[in-house]
């Protein structure tokens, strides 16, 4: 136990020097060049976005990490539920039926997609959730993960339906909900609120989630609620997610890689597992949405891929080091 | 070797009967056809205005969606949209034609009706002068060479007019919007910037290397243009009352670091006109020309 200390002393010292650190090179950095820009472009353009990509971030990131420890699946993320696709069937359907132009119908229908595929994802499984402690019954997570992949599908499909009767201005705005792009996002406080929000219901009880991430059987003995704990933390993951793609659209991969990289940095348990994911989301997504809108300045890429370009090498080589 | 094998395929055009013909198009190859063509496919909005143009609307047996210029067009019947053809009705129309969009259309759709024998026309005007040449050629494939040289001939001078009025203006900075989301705009190479050029103007982003180049807001921001224009969905000017495209340009209207925020310069203009590749371009080139002559004016490059 008391050689415990180190890796978390390290994380809070990296934490409080890299999250100003991200910020301000956010800040700081543009397409109009370095350093501090006029008004309109520092208030107008840069501060909501920076602001936007970290809350992205970090909702992506902590419900990536909650639907780790509460399926028990390493491979969980935010799409595994069901609720990103759904969200955009909800901002799909909303650019095509409502009047063009409707201020913030996306981003309303975003929210609305995600709670209602949440909600299909509940009442399907909301029994098995708490299943699992006879042997002879299916495991409340495995049930989770197969409605959401379902759920998930079904959503695929109607989005390919919505792609094949959109006309070519809807397509053009249609491929951003399924890219994900920053620039559009003007409102950021939601998603920041959702954050807040999501930490508040699963952080208290945060020690039973590791509990629980050990089996079912073993928190039952321990007297954790089994199946109220993973159905809170479930609403939170979704509620987090949900925000996050009416903020930006659909932005996958920091959801997985987050919290294993903060694993892997030794912070295991999720009293830090949560926050520190949160914050290693919201600064990886501002450095990767930095990068994206200054490397082909004026152009720029779509953030996934910087993403992707730069967190694949990253997670491969700290997991092969740990290994060795 | 080359001189050889043209005075050859010329001798050979001279032989043949005097219906047969041989025409170049924009992908390189020739197309050879036994007599005019009599049952002709477009595949493009654009190819449907130029063959109407160039006389040969009557011989359409299909077009492709949105053909609705001009409204005769909206008689003839649907072979699909531009990336999803309807190959089999395209083949039981038993076309002796198909105008093809290149690069526009979805190719490996549109080679698999090369595979069926149909023979097709390659068009791809880059800059407003292809245009007359584009519709002399579709004149000589379905036989209305006079009417399509007519056509052109009045195009080129009208052309011609507009160059002389507007492209020696006082030189004004202009932004291009296609779509507020994503923010995208096109360069130099594209046929909407030959327009804005044709008016006096510089596109902001004509050196970009891409030809649709996706925006930061900021960049634009940046390069604070005197004047930013975008399309309004549909044609001409009736429709901009409800138009998506009115609400997306206005929110510019925030940046009020912007000299065309400043003095007001957000223009709507035709948006068929100017983004399909085809005679109508010149009343856009008119808008435009007009447009841009408001906002000198506005902004005091004109006393």
């Amino acid at each position: 136990m008391i050689l415990k200390p180190p890796p978390i002393v390290l994380a809070c010292l990296l934490a409080t020097l890299l999250v100003p650190a991200a910020l301000l090179l956010g800040l700081l950095s543009g397409s109009s060049g370095w350093g501090w820009p006029n008004a309109d472009i520092l208030w107008l353009i840069r501060v909501p976005r920076v602001l936007a990509a970290f809350g992205t971030g970090a909702a992506l990131a902590l419900s990536g990490a909650l639907i780790q420890l509460v399926t028990r699946n390493p491979l969980g993320d935010p799409h595994v539920l069901g609720v990103t696709s759904g969200a955009s069937v909800g901002a799909l359907l909303a650019l095509l039926l409502l009047p063009a132009g409707f201020w913030l119908g996306p981003e309303v229908g975003a929210m609305l997609g995600a709670l209602a595929s949440m909600t299909l994802v509940f009442s399907l499984a909301w029994r098995s959730m708490g299943r699992g402690l006879a042997p002879s019954a299916q495991p409340g997570t495995v049930a989770v993960l197969l409605v959401g992949v379902m759920v998930g599908a079904a959503c695929g499909a109607a989005v390919s339906f919505m792609l094949a009767v959109a006309n070519d201005f809807q397509l053009r705005n249609i491929v951003f909900w399924l890219l994900g792009d920053l620039n559009g996002a003007s409102v950021w406080w939601p998603v920041w609120l959702a954050v807040a929000v999501s930490f508040a219901m699963a952080w208290p009880r945060a020690q039973e989630l590791d509990w629980l991430a050990r089996g079912d059987a073993w928190a039952w003995t321990l007297g954790v609620p089994v199946a109220r704990r993973r159905r809170i933390a479930i609403l939170a993951a979704c509620i987090a997610t949900g925000v996050a793609v009416a903020t930006a659209g659909s932005i996958g991969f920091v959801g997985l890689v987050a919290p294993h990289v903060v694993r892997l940095t030794g912070l295991r348990n999720a009293r830090l597992l949560l926050p520190f994911s949160a914050l290693f989301g919201g600064v990886f997504l501002v450095l990767a949405d930095t990068v994206a809108r200054t490397i082909i300045s004026p152009a720029q890429l779509p953030v996934g891929v910087i993403s992707a370009a730069v967190g694949v090498p990253l997670f491969l080589m700290l997991l092969l080091r740990r290994r060795a | 070797m080359i001189v050889h094998k043209l005075l050859i395929l010329a001798g050979v055009i001279v032989m043949t009967p005097a219906q047969a013909l041989s025409v170049k198009d924009d992908a390189g190859h020739t197309l050879d056809l036994p007599h005019p063509a009599t049952r002709i496919i477009s595949l493009a909005p654009s190819l449907t205005e130029m063959l109407y143009a160039a006389g040969g609307g009557d011989k359409m047996v299909g077009a492709v969606e949105y053909s609705d210029f001009p409204p005769a067009a909206l008689k003839v019947q649907r072979i699909g949209s531009n990336q999803k053809l309807d190959l089999e009705r395209i083949a039981t129309l038993k076309p002796d034609l198909v105008l093809v969009w290149y690069h526009g259309n979805a190719l490996r759709e549109v080679e698999r009706l090369g595979a069926l024998g149909i023979p097709m026309f390659y068009l791809e005007p880059h800059t407003i002068g292809d245009i007359p040449g584009a519709l002399e050629r579709i004149g000589q494939l379905v036989g209305s060479e006079k009417v399509a040289q007519d056509a052109a001939q009045g195009f080129r001078a009208r052309h011609a007019a507009l160059r002389a009025q507007y492209s020696g203006r006082p030189s004004i900075k202009v932004f291009y919007q296609i779509t507020a989301q994503p923010l995208l705009t096109i360069n130099d190479k594209q046929i909407i910037s030959d327009v804005i050029r044709l008016c006096g103007g510089v596109n902001v982003f004509g050196n970009e290397p891409m030809l649709v180049p996706q925006l930061s807001t900021e960049s634009v921001v940046s390069r604070d243009p005197d004047v930013i224009m975008a399309a309004h969905v549909g044609s001409g000017q009736d429709r901009a009352r409800r138009d998506p495209e009115a609400a997306n340009v206005k929110s510019w209207s925030v940046f009020t670091s912007m000299k065309a925020v400043r003095t007001g310069q957000i223009w709507l203009v035709p948006g068929d006109e100017i983004s399909r590749h085809g005679p109508r371009i010149l009343d856009a080139a008119q808008a435009v020309c007009t447009a841009l002559d408001s906002a000198r004016a506005a902004t005091g490059a004109v006393k």
